[in-house]
């Protein structure tokens, strides 16, 4: 897949939370179609920067460029409209609605016509392998399925950037070959994805790039094997290489 | 999926057709009701079809869209008053004034909207609140302050033209008429986009703003459209009982609270919800007013006391309400599994 | 319309402060409840009423001295609070707020009309107690006996919460629950009796109000409608969790009020209090003193 341009940039972003400094200047491109991989231990920043990619805080300091634009402080709902999409950590199902009225919603984003959405719901639910249940309440669902879901409804946006926020966090070790397949799909598609991880295993595996966050402050970037072999890196984070892979 | 629509069509006709069944016998029935002039019984159905139309209305907003109102009352209250005052200054036949209610509640809520930043517990306050406020400005400034207004008497032969007709039956047609247009209009809007938007806005807020929705905006939509029908519903009081005071429109409890307690013994979650309520609570509710108070002053209260046992015991037991039980019934059946975590089943944890 | 004198000012600025006294009571067990269990008792001024019924009839039938009945029906209050919490608002504490406000606010509605169906939909109105019919005077100020002492005994009962919360064991277990209720668990603090004393406590204090009350205002049982959106006002003025906070806010509200009826119709200084409400609501949601 061939990499163009920088699609979302950020520049010098600070958030504080009080006396507590979450991200720290933090600038980083993601390049238009890559597969992009974000980690960095518990703590170090991660879901905050997504939360400041989407909307959903805003920084003290920097901005965030989508294609050229200043998305900085928007509200999350503009944010995707616009082609970001993301998935939460703690998966956030609309628990009393079915599986297929959940991703219907986010279909219908794209078009008021309920039966265009009701199509566009349904291939997004078959991509992730959750037609059979489209009927089932999403409250029904075991965890799996809903991050499935979660992924789904993400989908249905049809976004042209893809933010998974840990998605592997509660999966064991199938689970998680099944969700690297998933997503590699999604990416074969176009889409542009970032995923969020501390767990090595997982992102190593996945991803094309690599940077590392800790304490709110990137300290690396570059390649799965370049990052490993950042001597930043080990120290602050790894410990050592061959325990991990 | 052919046969999936095969079937839908099917279950579509059949629920058209029972619906015109229940709408005819609901025609029929109160046009044997005049016939035999059971006043007491219509007057009953004129409440229970008024209280749907508010119901419903309120429905959109509290149900569908989770944001619990206790201060409908308001669109309800100013509506009765535009009606009346149209009338009585204007000479303006209600049948354009009722419209204007509407619009002019659609107005006021249009000015309230910037309570809905209020998060769930203390926008249902501040809704209590503005209850008040009304009673209290309408009680020192209205026409007809504390005392209220009186409709002027109508000679006969304008009687259609000022709606005014002794006795509940006329007032029974126009109100089924007007919970039916309530009813298909509704309908049409819980199953476009801004009905889903509404209930994804309930279920998870934050989830709902990722996914390109705009909460207020259409928290606002659910407003404007319940505002309106609670200022029919109070323009159709109007033309019913022809007198309007401060107390009786911005009643809390009566006004404000019965299409809630109705809506929950229904089912919140349900569309059909507030009618099913409303048509086992009010008649309960209107009986012991009517006949037990009346003939006990002593014991006036009761049947507040008694709607507030009903919601107690309601909350405790079944807060997904009648329609709701059902619909889980069906679901666990449906699917052979235990028990689904529905949001509104209560949960012992700290 | 005449300008009012500083007289006048004066003698409003009192008469706020003694009636906000009461405010501030109901407020204070408001805040209580809510800071700990966050829980919004709708039915918070009912429990007033029941008191200022319970005083009543205590003096009317039994020829007991309201302020002697104070410590009896601090009591009864306080039990059935215990009793209401651990059957009813139990249940409602791990749900969606939904329930809880329909929960709380079906209790007002239970409680309020159920007083109404028991006692009569009459108004009552204490009199013979010797002390209430005294007014001193200071001046050209007025103060009536009865409302000096509710201000003291509201004073008091302020302080003695204060005692309570930070010297005893029972008050600190109720502030830490208010604090992280995982936590006070961890440290052996049983928390289902916390919250059933934190719910009672905080329904007493409000009754405590309405004995006072009892002494000088006409009794019915809708009497709790004005005071129970007036205390949320309060509280929400006041901070939401700031149980003192909400003490000085109702003395605030109080004066206000009076001195507000001097300048505009008497009849919307209730008028005032609610376009406070709904501007702090807007502009400072978490009050004066609260942090959210």
């Amino acid at each position: 897949m061939s990499v163009g341009s920088a699609i979302l940039s950020v520049k010098g972003v600070t958030k504080k939370f009080g006396g507590l400094i979450a991200l720290n200047k933090v600038t980083l491109d993601v390049h238009e179609g890559e597969l992009l991989g974000i980690i960095g231990p518990n703590g170090a920043g991660k879901t905050t920067l997504f939360n400041v990619i989407t909307g959903f805080l805003k920084p003290e300091e920097g901005r965030i460029l989508y294609r050229g634009k200043d998305i900085t402080g928007l509200p999350p709902y503009k944010i995707a409209k616009m082609g970001i999409s993301r998935t939460f950590q703690i998966v956030k199902p609309l628990s009393n609605m079915t599986v297929l009225d959940n991703v219907l919603v986010a279909a219908f984003n794209l078009t008021h016509n309920k039966e265009e959405a009701t199509n566009i719901a349904i291939e997004a639910l078959k991509f992730v392998g959750l037609y059979p249940k489209r009927y089932v309440r999403a409250a029904s669902l075991n965890l799996v399925e809903k991050k499935k879901l979660e992924l789904a409804r993400a989908l249905a946006l049809k976004p042209k950037v893809l933010l998974l926020d840990e998605i592997a966090c509660g999966l064991n070790q199938a689970e998680i070959f099944s969700a690297i397949d998933l997503i590699k799909k999604i990416h074969d598609e176009g889409i542009t994805v970032i995923v969020v991880e501390h767990v090595m295993r997982f992102i190593a595996r996945l991803v094309q790039r690599l940077i590392v966050l800790v304490n709110g402050t990137k300290i690396a970037e570059g390649t799965v094997d370049e990052v490993l072999n950042n001597p930043k890196v080990i120290e602050a984070y790894l410990g050592s290489k061959e325990l991990i892979i | 999926m052919a046969l999936e629509k095969l079937g839908f069509k099917e279950i579509m006709y059949k629920k058209i057709i029972v619906g015109i069944v229940a709408v005819l016998s609901l025609f029929i029935l109160n046009y044997l009701l005049e016939t035999f002039d059971i006043a007491f019984a219509a007057a009953v159905l004129f409440l229970v079809l008024m209280y749907s139309i508010m119901g419903m209305a309120w429905n959109i907003l509290g149900g569908y869209g989770g944001v619990i109102s206790f201060g409908h009352g308001v669109f309800f209250g100013l509506g009765a008053y535009i009606v009346m005052s149209l009338w009585l200054f204007y000479g303006l036949t209600p049948w354009i004034g009722i419209p204007i209610a509407g619009i002019c509640a659609v107005i006021l809520a249009g000015g309230l909207s910037i309570l809905l930043r209020l998060r769930g517990h203390w926008f249902a306050l501040a809704t209590i609140a503005m209850i008040y406020i009304f009673l209290l400005l309408f009680q020192a400034y209205a026409p007809g302050g504390a005392a209220g207004l009186q409709a002027p008497i109508v000679p006969p032969e304008k009687q259609l033209y000022y709606l005014a007709f002794a006795g509940p039956y006329f007032y029974v047609y126009l109100a089924l008429t007007i919970l039916i247009i309530e009813i298909i209009f509704l309908r049409k809007v819980v199953n476009s986009h801004i009905g889903y938007y509404l209930q994804a806005i309930r279920e998870d807020e934050d989830a709902a703003k990722a996914l390109g929705i705009n909460p207020f905006k259409y928290k606002l939509i659910a407003l404007l459209i319940s505002a309106f029908f609670w200022g029919i519903a109070g323009g159709l009081y109007t033309v019913r009982f022809r007198f309007v005071d401060p107390y009786c429109v911005f009643d809390l409890i009566l006004i404000s609270e019965y299409p809630v307690i109705a809506a929950l013994l229904g089912g919140l979650y349900e569309f059909w919800g507030p009618i099913v309520g409303t048509v086992i609570f009010v008649p309960i509710a209107e009986y012991l007013r009517a006949q037990v108070v009346s003939a006990f002053p002593r014991y006036y209260g009761l049947h507040y006391f008694i709607s507030g046992i009903i919601f107690l015991i309601l909350i405790y037991v079944a807060p997904e309400g009648i329609l709701g039980r059902l619909r889980e019934r069906q679901y666990l059946k449906r699917f052979k599994i235990r028990s689904g975590n529905s949001n509104l089943k209560l949960k012992n944890r700290y | 319309m005449l300008m009012p004198t500083l007289e006048d000012i004066v003698g409003a600025i009192v008469s706020g402060l003694l009636m906000g006294s009461i405010y501030s009571l109901i407020a204070m067990g408001l805040a209580l409840i809510w800071g700990v269990m966050n829980v919004i008792n709708f039915a918070q001024a009912e429990f007033m009423t029941l008191a200022a019924f319970l005083t009543f009839f205590l003096w009317t039938l039994f020829k007991v001295d309201p302020l002697l009945a104070l410590p009896i029906i601090f009591a009864v209050i306080f039990a059935l609070g215990y009793a209401i919490e651990q059957g009813i608002i139990k249940r409602v504490l791990g749900a969606p707020p939904l329930n809880q406000i329909f929960l709380t606010f079906a209790l007002l509605l239970v409680m309020r009309y159920g007083m109404m169906v028991g006692f009569g939909p009459f108004t009552r109105i204490l009199s013979g107690v010797p002390y209430a019919e005294i007014t001193l005077r200071y001046g050209p100020v007025a103060v009536p006996l009865p409302k000096l002492i509710g201000l003291i005994i509201s004073i008091s009962t302020a302080l003695l919460l204060y005692l309570f919360l930070t010297r005893t064991y029972t008050g600190i277990a109720i502030r830490a629950a208010a604090q992280n209720s995982q936590a006070a668990q961890l440290m052996g603090v049983d928390i289902h009796k916390i919250y059933g004393i934190a719910f009672a406590l905080g329904v007493a204090i409000s009754g405590i109000g309405g004995v006072i009350l009892a002494l000088f205002f006409p009794i019915y049982a809708e009497m709790g409608a004005y005071f129970c959106v007036l205390a949320f006002i309060i509280v929400v003025f006041g901070g939401f969790s700031s149980i003192f906070g909400a003490y000085i806010a109702g003395l605030i509200i109080g004066i206000s009020e009076t001195v507000s009826a001097l300048f505009i119709n008497p009849s919307l200084k209730t008028l005032a209090a609610f376009a406070i409400f709904i501007i702090t609501l807007l502009i400072k949601p978490t009050g004066l003193f609260g942090k959210g």
